[in-house]
């Protein structure tokens, strides 16, 4: 003998019908979804060289980040003439770093004023090159424009611009 | 990326896992299946949202969640195979006054704990019962005697929707 069954449901056509408020939540819901699988609120970077005068600056920056996230930002100072570049300093924006919750910076910056970190670095060698890391902790949402420069023998030889967007 | 397939590799692990448990812990908790439940939130949002604690992160896995929930609830609506695979169906406890031990055995309802839901529903005994349904949100309906009968009249006499 087979187990009762309860009385079955009555018949229904099925449909899918959406109320109004889906229409509008719904796209928004998938369109957060897609976007994250596409990678649009992931982390990313960015490879950036410039060319001064007698260095090639090259940064590897982050382009996007959220909060809470490590990153890395390292500058690299390329000697490319045949005589060494005395008393070399990289000045990194200070508006920049402070929108970070943690920053680390390798070497440590010997000084800092109303505008930059200054890092020193000393003599590099001809065709030799010099690397600053800065270990970052992304805090503050929103688009940070950061400025590097260079100093080499007490003038400004190289210089670079980029920014960062940080997710809530 | 990350973030939403660990959202879908959770919600189908705690799906099957819900489903495999049983209705009953839907229902009127008992002290164990409390635990359960309140645990499994607390284990498995470290699996989603791991060391990034950003409101992005948060915001991109609930609405992961959320979508899934609609999708299965589509799913759902559209397919009754898939309807009796998600939801598990009702379970009859009682018919024409007669338990079925194997279904209370399988579904752990104890024949007092049957009893007291038959006396909510203002019966006093597994004779005045038609129906015992354990439903799949955990609940029991319980169907007495003469109501199955005057139901039964009243369906004939309903249209098909």
């Amino acid at each position: 003998m087979s187990a009762p069954t309860p009385p079955a449901p009555p018949e229904l056509k099925v449909q899918i019908r959406f109320q109004p408020s889906q229409w509008l939540g719904l796209p928004i819901l998938f369109g957060v979804v897609v976007l994250a699988i596409l990678g649009f609120f992931g982390q990313s970077g960015r490879l950036l060289t410039v060319i001064g005068d007698g260095v090639e600056l090259t940064l590897q920056h982050p382009t996007r980040t959220r909060y809470g996230l490590h990153e890395q930002l390292v500058i690299q100072v390329h000697n490319t003439t045949q005589r060494p570049l005395d008393a070399v300093e990289v000045r990194m924006s200070r508006r920049y770093i402070e929108q970070f919750d943690q920053y680390d910076f390798l070497p440590t910056p010997h000084g800092i004023d109303d505008q930059s970190f200054i890092v020193s670095i000393g003599t590099i060698p001809p065709q030799a090159i010099r690397q600053v890391t800065i270990a970052l902790t992304a805090n503050n949402a929103g688009e940070h424009w950061a400025e590097i420069s260079v100093i080499g023998g007490g003038v400004t030889v190289g210089k670079a611009s980029f920014s960062t967007w940080v997710f809530p | 990326m990350d973030a939403v397939l660990r959202v879908v590799l959770i919600y189908g692990f705690v799906m099957f896992a819900l489903r495999v448990m049983g209705k009953r812990e839907f229902s009127q908790l008992s002290p164990v299946e409390l635990v359960t439940l309140l645990l499994i939130p607390e284990i498995v949002s470290q699996g989603i949202l791991r060391e990034d604690q950003s409101l992005t992160n948060s915001i991109i896995s609930v609405s992961a969640l959320l979508v899934l929930v609609f999708i299965t609830s589509m799913i759902t609506h559209l397919s009754p195979f898939a309807e009796k695979v998600i939801n598990s169906p009702p379970t009859v406890l009682v018919h024409k006054g007669q338990l079925i031990a194997d279904h209370l055995n399988r579904e752990r309802v104890s024949a007092s704990e049957l009893l007291s839901e038959i006396h909510k529903a203002g019966l006093t005994e597994v004779g005045q019962v038609e129906w015992a349904i354990l439903q799949s949100d955990g609940v029991i309906a319980i169907i007495p005697v003469n109501q199955a009968s005057a139901t039964g009249e009243a369906d004939k006499n309903m249209p098909t929707l």
